[in-house]
């Protein structure tokens, strides 16, 4: 008897891990989309009270801290208004790796990264190509917004360096002030690879020396270079957070930054200031893509072209101090010089080969690790 | 003396453990650790395409890679010694804190047990945000330290001192939940015994109650080892990203490089070391226990 009941538990746990799996599997094949043909927002807006994605779910992968805080308060009504559908959040950073192993699974509709996150994405066909007649506010972005097929850019910010003005002699001008030797025994904070702001600083260092800093032939210059800030390092950071703490309490006096984190310390009160430095400022480029095999790729446009907006992106730029990639985008006369305001602007940052860098990545990271680590 | 019936071993039949009830656990142990170890294992021998790509040929150059890269060895040791060396720290603050437990009775007996259990109701992550603000330039700790010795540059944060700290921290109280059982199942009368024979404090200890203990001290230690050595949140909050340990490598080959292939090559040498060193603890503490037993 007993032998029977444990045989039948082990049958019933069995069939539940088989209910499960079939549980994960959404209701339609990812052969026959039943997110039927993508409709263009505007057709979608016109849809009159009746809320034509009501009780669908759009999930949406966004930066936590002030970008969500952003995100939720002015995109996320608008989107839910337009549709009647909801938005899952996914925090944190890209879930390439997750979106790869899921295949044509995706449990994520929509994406925010980076130059190098759409490079991979794209390597690993993750993304859906932009058709822009989907998008209403597509015509008035500048070009450099569909500088990749399968992204779009929402805005730029700026990576520099982010000062205690109260504990610095000298603002720095240059990226080379972070070398100083006044700064030895860790009072500099730079970023790991891995977070943005770490290649970003070895590609003006090497752009310096004439090359950039996927160039290998230049590599020993380069790090050797960069081998001369260790002594000043205080912290790689692995998260904004971090090295902000370490700021904060003086632990480091000056680190690289993104102008939007700066200012967002400045006008908390913190002796802080921001040097845009003299050899170029690397762009911080936001990217939103579609998920190649959406089952909601018709909402993921929606919400897509609502990020692109004028509205949304006015908010970003107030918010976060992130410039807009849309032209009709109107900022605050007093808030421009905070950002690349303007397609001059945009087109004057300095922007990395991120397809260049992702192929030399690995041997890369080897030698960073050798020097810092 | 084993009750039988019937030639029938009565005991197996009462025994609530019986192989019909290990079914479950051991199925979901083989869906959920053991298959996807093995996994892990058999890709590692086979080229890495891409995150949702079919593997490419067999071969043998990730561990080539490991074996033949200094640089590897050097972040493998890192990760052994820093291991070893806060077991060691747990082991000699950890046991007289287990011993003066054990021998207490009543409400503060509780007290003090719960004083070693609180930490681990506290996430693993505000627990190292608030040594990082111990740590920091600025904190407590360091300026203590500073005021102690005036003129010196004392940087605790990003240093093994700073990662050491957390290790022991985090291992600690596991150490001595561990020890508690062991010292109490020795009888205090041993060491009445031992003192009325005019053996001190340090014979006592040395030649009673180190010996009747050092199983279960053992247990404690390779545990905390195997925490300490897999710590990821302790070396890369508290290291300030300067000093890489292995699970830290493996973390940046599985998900900046997205390199799984060479990822799950580290991972499976660093498990075989680990067993290595664990195995080997084991068999040195048979050989000193059966001393210890002649003895």
């Amino acid at each position: 008897m007993k032998k029977i009941i444990s045989a039948l538990l082990c049958l019933a746990m069995v069939l539940c891990l088989v209910a499960c799996g079939n549980a994960a599997t959404p209701s339609s094949s990812p052969a026959e989309p039943a997110a039927s043909e993508p409709q263009a927002p505007a057709e979608s807006s016109s849809a009159g009270t009746e809320k034509p994605y009501a009780g669908q779910t759009l999930v949406v992968q966004v930066w936590g801290g002030t970008y969500e805080e952003t995100f939720k308060t002015y995109a996320a009504p608008m989107f839910e208004e337009l549709t009647g559908a909801t938005i899952e959040y996914v925090l944190g950073s890209t879930p390439i790796a997750q979106l790869g192993a899921e295949g044509e699974n995706p449990s994520v509709d929509l994406i925010h990264g980076d130059a190098a996150e759409i490079v991979r994405g794209e390597e690993m066909d993750l993304f859906a190509v932009i058709d822009k007649s989907k998008l209403s506010n597509a015509a008035d972005l500048y070009e450099k917004a569909f500088e990749y097929p399968e992204a779009i850019a929402t805005n730029w910010g700026t990576y520099g360096i982010a000062y205690r003005t109260d504990l610095v002699e000298k603002a720095p001008t240059s990226w080379f002030d972070m070398w100083d030797p006044q700064y030895a025994g860790g009072k500099v904070g730079i970023m790991d690879l891995g977070m943005g702001g770490a290649l970003e600083m070895a590609d003006v260092v090497a752009r310096t020396q004439g090359y950039e800093c996927a160039d290998q032939e230049n590599w020993d210059n380069l790090f050797a270079k960069l081998a001369e800030l260790k002594p000043n390092v205080g912290i790689l950071a692995s998260q904004h957070a971090d090295v902000e703490a370490m700021l904060e309490q003086g632990d480091v006096v000056m680190c690289v930054e993104t102008n939007g984190r700066a200012i967002n310390m400045m006008r908390s009160g913190l002796p802080v200031g921001f040097c845009m430095p003299e050899e170029g400022v690397p762009a911080m480029t936001s990217y939103i893509a579609l998920t190649k095999h959406s089952h909601n790729l018709d909402l993921a446009y929606i919400m897509a072209d609502i990020l692109i907006s004028p509205e949304v992106q006015k908010a970003y730029a107030e918010n976060n101090y992130y410039a807009p990639s849309n032209s009709k985008a109107e900022v605050a006369e007093d808030l421009r010089g905070f950002m690349p305001y303007g397609e001059d602007q945009v087109d004057l940052l300095v922007y990395i080969d991120a397809a260049a860098v992702e192929a030399v990545k690995p041997a890369f990271t080897e030698r960073w690790n050798a020097i810092y680590k | 003396m084993k009750a039988k019936t019937k030639g029938r071993d009565l005991s197996k039949d009462w025994s609530y453990v019986n192989g019909w009830y290990l079914v479950i656990p051991l199925i979901f142990l083989v869906i959920f650790f053991v298959a996807p170890l093995c996994y892990m294992a058999y890709i590692s021998f086979f080229e890495f395409n891409g995150v949702g790509k079919p593997l490419g040929d067999f071969t043998l150059s990730h561990y080539k890679e490991f074996f033949t890269k200094s640089t590897f060895w050097l972040i493998l040791v890192r990760t052994v010694a820093l291991g070893a060396a806060s077991t060691i720290l747990c082991v000699v603050l950890g046991y007289p804190i287990s011993y003066k437990i054990s021998r207490m009775r009543g409400r503060w007996r509780s007290v003090l047990m719960a004083l070693v259990v609180l930490p681990l109701w506290v996430s693993m992550t505000i627990r190292m945000f608030g040594w990082m603000s111990i740590l920091s330039t600025n904190g407590l700790l360091a300026k203590t330290l500073q005021s102690l010795f005036p003129g010196r540059d004392i940087k605790l944060l990003g240093s093994y001192t700073g990662i050491m700290l957390g290790l022991i921290h985090c291992g600690l109280p596991y150490f001595i939940m561990i020890m508690v059982g062991p010292i109490d199942n020795v009888d205090i009368s041993y060491e009445e015994a031992s003192y009325v024979f005019g053996a001190g404090f340090m014979r006592t200890f040395f030649k009673v109650m180190l010996p009747l203990t050092y199983k279960g001290a053992l247990s404690g230690a390779i545990l905390v080892f195997s925490l300490n050595t897999a710590a990821f949140l302790v070396p890369m909050m508290l290291g300030s990203g300067k000093i890489i340990v292995m699970t830290n490598t493996i973390y940046q080959q599985a998900t900046y490089l997205y390199n799984w292939s060479f990822a799950s090559a580290l991972a499976v040498i660093f498990m075989v070391f680990a067993l290595l060193i664990t195995s080997l603890s084991r068999k040195t503490g048979r050989k000193t226990g059966s001393r210890s037993d002649l003895a």
